[in-house]
């Protein structure tokens, strides 16, 4: 089949290929690209100059997230190196080096391998709730701009400017937390040999919340 | 029409207002005076819902609310911009959020505090004067009928609060009133049309300008009168710490 703008000369997709047909076609696609991100850039903008406190430098707000979310994911990777040793230990070494699984070895409950893995998203999301009170403050800093805020017609400005990013902060460190607890129970789950695996799931709020001592 | 009756309102066991009532007319210019701690501040602040009070506070015969807030604007000596915003920030916020905000009033007003080439400079790098100047131009700019001034100009040199009172007087409309604390009583006796007194959170005063001046008594003199000033108590005192009879 003949594309019908193959022969044309211009720097076009080939309309049934998916790669580009000219060089000038990878510049053009990395120009989209880049023109979304602008665009994806320019509405973050927009929705924080809406929803943060007015002239508030939010990069350090910002980093902290980042920073707190990458040291929790670190934190958490310790469940993996628990969950390993753990495995390990149902397994015999008799010669040889070939490992023999013990069937009568039991894998410790899930609360103990896991040990409060997801702690540093709370500890994150308790540090957001500390940005609230923070963005209230803000409006006593300096100047008394809280008398603006409430002389708006808008009633929920005020909050929904102090509120909005600790609490998107507060929901995605909750939703990390709730990813690394799913994660974590799917490799115990099913990566732990059936015949191991305790009678009982041994999944206590307060073991997950606090740990019980690790394995 | 701003109407205050019978409002009270105390902070623990001390009373800053004390049966207050108050009838604010569209168009009227009023002066609010008192010593530090008569009960200026709370009374605005109380009018813009920002204290708890008893009795009660309309605008246009309704309840002061988020509704019709937005009809009263505020200046106030502590600032209510946000320092970190630059001016034109400023009226992009304020153009966002009150439906009656009078740009062309804004930029004039800039243009005559000379404060247009700085208007993209963060409020925090203006002089205290600046801050006052913005602070007031943006209480006239809000396009609200009633615009309360809470001695907007401390810190401020003489001859732009003159020029201010000039330009004030040119540019209000006749259905903009308003209610402007200050110290400063002889400065705005030629520019107010009705004085309010207030004494330890009492009305002890309030007449028309006119009315004085038909009566052939200056402003000051009226104060003093009402505040029953003593005239002799600098000698006295002196006199108390010299023990020479001045």
């Amino acid at each position: 089949m003949e594309c019908p703008d193959h022969h044309d000369g211009h720097d076009r997709y080939d309309w049934y290929h998916t790669k580009p047909t000219h060089d000038g076609n990878g510049k053009q696609h990395m120009q989209k690209i880049r023109a979304l991100g602008h665009r994806i850039q320019a509405a973050m903008k927009r929705f924080l100059t809406h929803h943060t406190p007015p002239g508030m430098n939010m990069r350090g707000e910002f980093a902290f997230f980042i920073i707190g979310t990458l040291l929790a994911f670190l934190y958490a990777l310790g469940y993996l190196v628990r969950f390993a040793d753990a495995k390990d230990a149902l397994y015999r070494y008799p010669y040889g080096g070939r490992k023999i699984l013990d069937p009568s070895a039991v894998m410790p409950d899930f609360e103990r391998v896991f040990d409060c893995a997801w702690a540093g998203f709370f500890i994150v999301a308790l540090c957001m709730t500390g940005y609230i009170l923070y963005h209230y403050l803000y409006f006593y800093q300096n100047t008394k701009s809280i008398y603006l805020m409430r002389r708006l017609e808008q009633r929920w400005e005020l909050h929904r400017r102090c509120l909005t990013a600790p609490l998107i902060g507060i929901g995605l460190s909750l939703a990390f937390a709730a990813l690394c607890f799913v994660f974590a129970y799917l490799i115990y789950r099913y990566a732990t040999p059936a015949v191991c695996l305790p009678e009982h799931a041994g999944m206590s709020l307060r073991g997950l919340l606090f740990g019980v001592g690790g394995v | 029409m701003l109407n205050l009756n019978h409002v009270t309102k105390k902070y623990g066991t001390q009373t800053a207002l004390s049966d207050v009532s108050l009838t604010l007319e569209r168009g009227e210019i009023v002066g609010l005076f008192g010593e530090n701690g008569a009960g200026k501040t709370t009374l605005m602040q109380s009018i813009l819902g920002f204290h708890r009070f008893e009795g009660d506070i309309t605008l246009d015969g309704e309840k002061i609310t988020h509704k019709n807030i937005t009809n009263i604007s505020y200046a106030t000596s502590a600032h209510s911009f946000f320092a970190n915003l630059s001016a034109a920030a400023h009226r992009d916020f304020y153009q966002s959020h009150f439906k009656t905000f009078n740009g062309a009033r804004f930029d004039a007003l800039m243009e005559f505090f000379s404060l247009t080439a700085a208007r993209h400079k963060p409020l925090f790098s203006f002089s205290t004067g600046q801050k006052n100047q913005f602070e007031v131009i943006l209480a006239l700019s809000q396009g609200a009928d009633y615009i309360l001034m809470d001695e907007p100009f401390a810190g401020n040199d003489i001859f732009n609060r003159e020029d201010f009172y000039k330009v004030l007087l040119g540019i209000l409309e006749p259905h903009e009133t308003v209610l402007l604390s200050t110290h400063l009583i002889e400065e705005v006796s030629d520019f107010i049309g009705r004085a309010v007194l207030l004494h330890k959170g009492q009305i002890i005063g309030d007449i028309r300008t006119e009315d004085l001046e038909e009566s052939g008594m200056t402003l000051t003199a009226y104060i003093k009168q009402q505040y029953r000033y003593q005239g002799d108590r600098v000698s006295k005192a002196l006199s108390a710490l010299t023990g020479e009879d001045l």
